[in-house]
């Protein structure tokens, strides 16, 4: 075995290790071989060990995270339409009238436009009056989009069969001359709850792509 | 050792995982598909892990296999990767980082282009820092062959990359 390599890679024993420093003092050449090595061995360092300070995606955690969702969670999860009463119930009623909800298992599934717009497109695009917000993956291991359509704004996740309204709120007016992000417009509400939800940062447009290619499923 | 400290004991492991796996697929998504992948497998035949043993090279040694499948399931398309390097240089080198970005892509095409098995070897040793032992058990080989693997990838490496630089 080459023992430069060796030495470098940290194989050579007390002994053998000291005597090998001791040539390494008087040879030149056997210096600028260790040096060669340990350019190397930088060059590396630079290139790969950044990768370790980097977030770690939510969807490899969440291969960790044993799959029971505790009933708790999911409780606190449960659209709050129910709560607001009547604004939010005629709300409710117009978007199903529109054919973009569903009643369906106690709540609401996406359909048609808003379907297609939370399957199909990134944040800031849209389909028809649906326009959508910010992108996350949710602590329950779905990953949710935030929308506005026709005066609403809302909040759905990917489920097995499709996406779930889980918040359905008035939207919030949008103040003249805003500058406008993925969050604008949302109401307070509902941006509390994508913070609540979320488990690490919202998705970037790259994050968003990687989810869309998967069908939006971790 | 429980389930539920196995699981901990590879979420804290997972930096050098993704680390591990851009040697091998560049891209950060391909990289971080290829853990999710050695990651379920892990968990699939966590039965097999010996306790005692470093849970490190385990999961080295499936994220490696994992790898080999998955080259060979796509039929191996270096063409596809280095074309996507320049997209991401054009994208990148904006930034005040230029030399920085130039060397982690000459790093990366130097690497690209060794053949699969000395790559590994070249990771798991001068990017992991695994021992030759450790680095022979992880590959499944004979550490004669690691060395000899490992000495072939780094001259050509050095060839590209330091004597290139000082010329």
């Amino acid at each position: 075995m080459d023992e430069v390599m060796a030495y470098v890679d940290g194989e050579l024993d007390g002994a053998a290790r000291a005597a090998f420093e001791q040539r390494l003092g008087a040879d030149a050449v056997l210096r600028s071989r260790v040096e060669r090595e340990q350019r190397l061995r930088a060059m590396l360092g630079a290139t790969y060990a950044p990768v370790v300070d980097e977030a770690v995606p939510p969807r490899i955690t969440a291969v960790l995270r044993p799959k029971v969702v505790s009933l708790d969670s999911r409780r606190r999860w449960t659209p709050t339409w129910v709560q607001l009463g009547g604004m939010a119930a005629s709300v409710m009623l117009g978007l199903i009238i529109g054919h973009q909800m569903r009643p369906a298992g106690g709540g609401l599934n996406a359909q048609g436009e808003l379907a297609q717009a939370l399957d199909g497109k990134l944040s800031g695009e849209g389909v028809g009056s649906v326009r959508l917000g910010l992108s996350f993956a949710a602590k329950d291991g779905r990953y949710c989009r935030t929308f506005a359509t026709d005066g609403s704004a809302g909040l759905a996740c990917r489920e097995d069969e499709g996406w779930r309204v889980r918040q359905l709120m008035p939207a919030a007016p949008a103040a003249a001359g805003e500058y406008r992000t993925a969050a604008s417009g949302l109401p307070p509400a509902l941006l509390a709850a994508v913070d609540e939800m979320r488990e690490g940062e919202v998705l970037d447009a790259a994050g968003e792509r990687a989810a869309k290619s998967r069908g939006w499923k971790r | 050792m429980s389930v539920d400290e196995l699981r901990q004991g590879i979420a804290a492991l997972l930096p050098q995982l993704r680390r591990f796996a851009r040697t091998l697929a560049w891209q950060r998504e391909d990289a971080d598909d290829l853990v999710q992948v050695a990651l379920e497998r892990a968990l699939k035949a966590e039965e097999q892990w010996q306790s005692g043993t470093r849970l490190d090279a385990w999961l080295y040694r499936i994220m490696k296999n994992a790898w080999i499948d998955e080259l060979r399931s796509r039929g191996r398309q270096r063409e596809v990767m280095v074309d996507v390097d320049v997209e991401e240089l054009s994208e990148t080198v904006g930034q005040s980082q230029t030399g920085a970005v130039i060397t982690r892509l000459a790093v990366h095409k130097a690497m690209a282009r060794l053949p699969e098995e000395q790559r590994l070897a070249v990771s798991l040793v001068l990017v992991e820092g695994l021992s030759y032992k450790e680095a022979a058990e992880t590959l499944e080989i004979p550490i004669g062959t690691l060395t000899s693997r490992l000495a072939r990838g780094r001259e050509a490496l050095q060839a590209v990359l330091v004597d290139g630089e000082t010329q």
